[in-house]
């Protein structure tokens, strides 16, 4: 097949999709239903070597998804289309290529449920298994095979799955995963915790990898590593909630899994989890604290970066989306492992009070605070640490500062048109163990962000945020200018300024437009280096400047 | 409770699958045969100055060195956003060249550490390098390289002589390259700067132009180069090497090392 016509392809199965959810809608409503959505990201590079952009030999880099799934009373299918042949910056060599990535078809009956095809699937808090979908990231661990679900019982639910996962356009059949789940809500068994409205849930879960030998030389000697071809992995649970009070206990285990990840060592992995909360009409609280360590479980033993994890550990650090703010985002260090702890509290005053207003305010306090753990080296073979197990690590000991952020946040309404909110934040990010160089950076960061309402249709929202820290590239200012002419568009003026080192400008302008379930943005503009993170997971962008392209279709 | 039928011996039956696989620490290595190496195998190793893993590779390649000696032949090429170009701080020596820039970028501009074998693999990571230089070194090569050099005291004009003795036909390139062990130089190593770091094996020049030149032979007829170089005055000739090797598109077929100052040991650093 052509370039062309490869590249028309799937240009045209996405512009069919809409039609056939019309089709499918007329005549027999009520019976099927087609769902799905396309997205296009596209950027047309240029060169711009103060920014140290790369040099792309493509004029134009994009990532192309389309997917359409149907859905009826028994069964369900669908499947996703991705072009991928010229993607955008920073994306690993592997993640090139198109074809069909995701297909599958789901039989329902009573209570059961049987997936065939690609299926994503998480057992509990995704300590042992989570494969999701993360575009922005390059993610998908999705698994090939079979899952069945079943609630044979009252209150008891049960997964039982199997089969291989995706590293980007290869299902390696070198590893073969299977794994259960049951859960049960011990309510539904105990009148007394019902007449206390109190809902228990307890789960187990169990996954398991078998992956081929290979040859692990042990550098500088004739010895290969005896691998274990077989790893295990387990998770206990237990989910209590009553009234306002919420509480979550959570304990995993993995087996031996010599892996890049861990300099293949034996040591088994652990992580345990236990979390609080509170929450009433106008105050709540989140005290939640976390200890893992070795729990980077990968479907392919040598694999770095961000591809084939069959776990997730999740991140303790608040998700900001202000552009300063996020600036410095954590990563979840899975392998070398953590102690980490996240304190979350809103308070609402009332309106009409002293501190309220007219309108009321709302306050939010959050605090992220993550150590290393503390490694003692242990026995080594050739000066190497393959095959030994890798030191030893006191439970209740804390190493270096990865990450702090506290942060408090302001939402007021001044007036019925006048909206302000601000944030000051105090973050100190460990730039030599996240990033893997230079030392610590602490930052004092302030947002200003106000919305005034012309009338109905016209919106004018302004951010104004200020980074200052003396280390790495020393203060940065933002300005965001965004004005909504409802319902259609929304335009956008922004600019980033490193005024403490580079004096560098990454500018950027941008139209939306929205119609009906159609949104396409084109800008242009500057994008700096850094890394997007989602979840405890960040891939490195590279810097860039260009027009850019954004169009999403969902029907 | 019905549920103890299924939770409980759902968690014991986990326990006792994991048991099995478990592999006490006397039987985690199995000795394999000693590689008798049939070639040299060169590794192109990317590596940068800012890089803090990279000590770690710098490590396997030692290792690997004392292991197999002359027949292995590692280049250091700094290259990426984490090394330091030559001449581009005033403080610290950098060791990042256009010509290493050209080489990571034709490798696919990896992370660092990254190694090529042979140019028959693409970018490994340091833990399988072993095992790739291990099954390299049993391929056959189709010719034989020999190096002679000629530097006059206190001269920096560098004479070098290519000797190819070919078993088979060949159609490819022919690359000479310089390099320099015993820098003391900058190197992040972990989270610890290191200012009088020692660094070997680094890609200094190609002599004969980034991607060498054209070079064709016929079975069994010997053919010679020769080349002349003059040597920049921060280098230190005693401890610079010249490292020559025929590639073509299946990657590098054979692969020499000599002393710009032979010794008379002529011991492997």
């Amino acid at each position: 097949m052509n370039k062309a016509s490869r590249l028309l392809l799937p240009v045209v199965l996405m512009a069919s999709l809409p039609a056939a959810a019309q089709y499918a809608g007329d005549g027999i409503a009520n019976k099927v239903s087609v769902h799905g959505n396309v997205q296009a990201d596209v950027l047309f590079p240029e060169d711009d070597y103060d920014i140290g952009t790369e040099h792309y030999s493509d004029k134009i880099l994009g990532n192309f998804y389309a997917n359409a799934s149907v859905f009826s009373k028994y069964v369900d299918g669908g499947a996703r289309i991705e072009y991928l042949e010229h993607p955008l910056p920073g994306f690993e060599k592997a993640f090139k290529g198109w074809g069909l990535a995701n297909i599958f078809v789901k039989g329902k009956y009573r209570n059961c449920e049987l997936t065939l095809g690609d299926f994503y699937e998480q057992f509990g808090s995704g300590f042992i298994l989570r494969t999701y979908e993360e575009r922005s990231l390059g993610i998908d661990n999705s698994i090939r095979g079979a899952r069945v679900k079943v609630n044979a019982v009252k209150g008891l639910r049960l997964t039982a799955l199997g089969g291989v996962q995706r590293r980007f356009w290869d299902w390696d059949m070198r590893t073969k995963i299977a794994g259960a789940d049951a859960e049960a809500a011990l309510e539904q068994y105990s009148q007394a915790l019902r007449d206390r409205n109190i809902s228990w849930t307890v789960g187990a879960s169990y996954v398991f990898k078998h992956e081929k030998d290979e040859d692990i030389i042990v550098p500088g000697t004739n010895y290969k590593l005896n691998l274990p071809l077989n790893v295990h992995s387990f998770d206990l649970r237990t989910h209590f909630n009553r009234n306002a009070w919420d509480f979550l206990g959570e304990f995993a285990w993995k087996g031996s899994d010599p892996s890049a990840d861990n300099n293949y060592t034996y040591r088994t992995g652990t992580a345990i989890m236990l979390s609080g909360s509170y929450a009433r009409k106008g105050f709540s609280a989140l005290v939640q604290a976390k200890r893992s360590e070795n729990m980077a479980f990968r479907s392919k033993r040598t694999q770095t970066l961000t591809a084939a994890f069959l776990n997730n550990m999740p991140a303790f650090a608040y998700q900001h989306t202000y552009a300063l703010a996020a600036m410095y985002p954590y990563a979840t260090q899975a392998a070398p492992g953590e102690w980490a702890f996240q304190g979350a509290f809103a308070y609402n005053f009332k309106r009409k009070t002293a501190m309220g207003g007219k309108y009321g305010t709302k306050f939010n306090l959050n605090v992220s605070y993550i150590r290393g753990l503390v490694h003692k080296p242990g026995e080594t073979f050739n000066g190497s640490q393959y095959g030994t197990d890798g030191g030893s690590t006191p439970f209740f000991k804390m190493g270096g500062l990865y990450y702090q952020d506290i942060n408090i946040q302001m939402e007021k309404r001044i007036t019925s048109d006048f909206h302000l909110n601000a944030m000051y934040m105090y973050q100190r990010y460990n730039k030599g163990v996240i990033e893997g160089h230079d030392g610590m950076v602490n930052s004092h960061i302030g947002v200003i962000d106000a919305k005034y309402r012309f009338n109905r249709k016209l919106t004018l929202r302004g951010e104004v945020q200020y980074l200052g820290t003396k280390q790495d590239k020393g203060d940065w200012c933002f300005g965001l200018l965004e004005l909504s002419v409802l319902p259609y568009f929304m335009f956008s003026v922004s600019d980033m300024w490193n005024c403490g080192e580079t004096d560098l400008h990454y500018y950027m302008a941008s139209v939306t437009a929205n119609y009906k379930s159609n949104r396409l943005m084109v800008g242009y503009g500057r994008t700096r280096a850094g890394y997007n993170c989602s979840g405890g997971v960040c891939r490195y962008v590279p810097a860039s400047r260009g027009f850019q392209l954004s169009y999403s279709y969902n029907f | 409770m019905k549920i103890n039928k299924f939770i409980i011996p759902f968690a014991a039956a986990a326990l006792l699958f994991s048991a099995c696989d478990s592999i006490s620490p006397d039987d985690r290595y199995i000795e394999v045969e000693a590689v008798k190496p049939k070639r040299a195998v060169l590794i192109e190793e990317f590596t940068g100055q800012n890089c803090p893993n990279c000590p770690e590779g710098h490590t396997f390649i030692a290792q690997l060195r004392e292991q197999y000696g002359s027949s292995f032949i590692p280049v250091s090429i700094h290259a990426s956003n984490l090394s330091i170009a030559v001449g581009s701080n005033p403080l610290i020596e950098g060791l990042g060249t256009t010509d290493g820039e050209a080489y990571y970028k034709n490798a696919g501009s990896p992370i660092l550490p990254s190694g090529v074998v042979d140019r028959r693999t693409e970018a490994l990571g340091r833990d399988e390098w072993a095992k790739n230089v291990r099954e390299e070194m049993q391929r056959e090569a189709p010719a034989a390289i020999e190096i002679s050099t000629g530097l006059p005291e206190g001269s920096k004009e560098l004479s070098i002589t290519v000797n190819v003795k070919p078993t088979a036909d060949i159609n490819g390139h022919l690359q000479v390259w310089l390099i320099e062990s015993g820098i003391i130089a900058y190197q992040l190593n972990g989270r610890v700067p290191q200012f009088e770091y020692v660094h070997n094996h680094v890609f200094r020049a190609a002599v004969n132009g980034t991607n060498g030149e054209s070079f064709t032979a016929s079975k069994n007829v010997f053919d010679e180069k020769s080349y002349t170089y003059t040597l920049d005055d921060s280098w230190k000739p005693e401890n610079m090497a010249v490292v020559a090797f025929i590639y073509d598109s299946t990657g590098i077929l054979q692969a020499a090392e000599a002393d710009v100052v032979p010794t008379e040991t002529s011991e492997d650093d």
